[in-house]
């Protein structure tokens, strides 16, 4: 019998860093159904930051990590091309509101992306670090994708992404109680642009029409942010 | 079932196909996403699989976030160096897109779209 051996086979076992993933994310998710889905708590940050702790405690580095859970890590790829489907769905919306749609993506969308990167530009950040920053309104799959593909850091990235959401989420109601903004479809155009997946999930509590819109929004943002991010940055 | 899963990998490799081919600064993914779009734009209509196929995959995207999002332990580095000034950069910049783009569309949607 040799206690070592059994020990070593489980930390190189990719299914030990399958299972950290899954049991983080099973703990965020719980967390996050229990604290009533408050933004603060979203459950892919929570099972980020467990899966971190995890991997520190049992000395995992992060190449081993990669390497176990990349099983996980692959379907990204599909799941991101079947993104399509919902996106498809939701252009029928246009045609309720074709120029509040266009004119609100195109200069709302393009400024939440413009004023991170004059603010970040201003307080220095290199290139490298700008990429990262210019996928922040999109969803995390394609923010992912797309930094990585201009020389961005795709996990950082997540993370903004991430952050960008709850902070949508969390300051939607004063902004628009300061505007004077009634229209639910206007509220949830708003955070679908301005905060992907975590803004939609904030408006449907708002109302279907809002969840409607939001993911319109959501939608048109991630579409023209693959198209035309890359494009601008190869500008650069 | 397993139609709509080949007809997802086929778009996976034909992005990747094409990202390669015309060497294109996105990942093959996004390229595989965009051509399935247009794909459905032009044929008009979502098979009903493939939509249920879609939708079964999307309740672990949040999952699937996760172990790539895990890079941030070693790209740490390039968040501390101005941890305070990301953050209000980003709940700044958000704030700018949520009122533009709700102020823009609530006056140009009128009245026809009521609330």
């Amino acid at each position: 019998m040799n206690w070592e051996n059994g020990w070593s086979a489980v930390l190189q076992s990719p299914w030990l860093m399958v299972g950290i993933t899954v049991a983080g994310f099973h703990i965020g998710s719980k967390i996050y159904n229990a604290f009533n889905k408050t933004p603060v708590l979203h459950p892919v940050l929570i099972g980020l930051l467990v899966t971190i702790c995890c991997l520190v405690t049992l000395g995992i580095s992060f190449q081993q990590y990669r390497e176990g859970a990349d099983m996980i890590y692959q379907l990204l790829g599909p799941v991101t091309v079947a993104l399509a489907v919902p996106m498809y769905t939701r252009l029928a919306y246009i045609r309720t509101a074709a120029v509040a749609v266009t004119v609100g993506l195109l200069l709302g969308g393009g400024l939440a992306v413009i004023s991170a990167l004059a603010f970040m530009w201003l307080a220095g950040a290199d290139a490298a670090m700008l990429a990262t920053t210019s996928t922040k309104s999109v969803t995390g799959a394609i923010a992912m994708q797309v930094a990585e593909g201009i020389g961005g850091y795709g996990a950082l990235a997540a993370v903004i992404v991430l952050v960008t959401g709850v902070a949508g989420a969390i300051v939607a109601p004063p902004v628009f109680k300061l505007l004077k903004i009634e229209s639910e479809a206007a509220q949830g155009f708003a955070l679908g642009v301005a905060a992907h997946a975590v803004g939609t999930a904030r408006s449907f509590e708002i109302s279907e029409t809002a969840g409607a819109f939001a993911a319109l929004g959501m939608s048109l943002m991630g579409i023209a942010c693959a198209i035309l991010i890359p494009l601008a940055a190869s500008f650069f | 079932m397993l139609h709509s899963v080949l007809v997802l990998i086929a778009f996976q490799l034909l992005g990747e196909f094409v990202q390669a081919t015309f060497d294109l600064p996105i990942h093959g993914a996004i390229c595989g996403m965009l051509m399935l779009l247009v794909v459905l734009i032009i044929r008009g209509r979502v098979s009903a699989p493939l939509r249920t196929t879609a939708n079964s995959l999307f309740q672990y995207l949040p999952l699937i976030l996760i172990p790539p999002s895990v890079g941030v332990m070693t790209q740490w580095q390039a968040l501390t160096a101005q941890p305070i000034a990301l953050g209000a950069v980003i709940v700044l910049s958000t704030a700018i897109g949520l009122a533009v783009t709700a102020f823009l569309f609530q006056h140009l949607a009128g009245r026809g779209t009521k609330s």
